[in-house]
């Protein structure tokens, strides 16, 4: 699902900070905390720390453990 | 050449012979210039269904390249809010087809300083304004 990110406050983000959380992506070439949706298996959403250049993936931990993304 | 949309593959032979295929992008963010194992095993699978008569070849090396995709996979084109700095980006997967209408397109927009109607869609303030493009664009391999 791309970068995980803290999501804004809905009710005080301007237009900005929620173009800025849905659309701009730091696409680093390297170690990046990601969501994931397991889609064909658990179903669960998890927080995955991946690196883009090996795809090694370095932790994976339920998206309900880390409520600060 | 042979290409399947449906299977998301394409063939082409080489000069020496040799059998080349190609297909999508990974799911993922990725800068590796290898595929992964799971994409290359599904091209393999597409492959075969394809050419079933292929099942005895080997494959003897694998590469990729990176593609720019944007978030509504539709390339960025127009003027920007610095003066006389247009933008034509993003093409993803299938800049080589449209890129000689975009450039004329784009021409227009040097020439006359109005954005054509063809390409106003793609203006990169459609991201801060919530009016992203709603048809995927993509090659014939889509994604």
């Amino acid at each position: 699902m791309g970068e995980a990110g803290a999501r804004p406050d809905p009710r005080v983000a301007t237009p900005e900070q929620w173009r800025d959380y849905l659309y701009l992506q730091r696409n680093a070439a390297g170690w990046t905390t990601e969501s994931w949706y397991h889609r064909m298996g658990c179903r669960r959403y998890l927080v995955v720390e991946r690196h883009t250049v090996t795809n090694e993936i370095r932790s994976a931990a339920p998206a309900e453990s880390r409520r600060d993304l | 050449m042979v290409v399947s949309g449906t299977l998301h593959v394409y063939v082409s032979q080489t000069d020496r012979g040799e059998l080349v295929f190609g297909a999508s992008v990974d799911p993922f963010a990725s800068y590796s210039t290898r595929g992964s194992l799971e994409f290359v095993e599904g091209l393999a699978t597409h492959v075969l269904e394809l050419m079933p008569a292929l099942e005895k070849v080997r494959v003897l090396r694998q590469w990729a390249g990176l593609c720019d995709m944007t978030p509504d996979f539709a390339p960025i084109m127009g003027p920007t809010d610095v003066e006389g700095f247009l933008v034509d980006v993003g093409w993803g997967t299938y800049g080589f087809k449209a890129g000689p209408v975009s450039g004329e397109a784009i021409a227009e927009l040097v020439a006359t300083g109005r954005t054509p109607e063809l390409i106003a869609p793609f203006r990169l303030a459609r991201f801060a304004d919530g009016r992203l493009v709603g048809e995927k664009g993509a090659a014939a391999v889509g994604h």
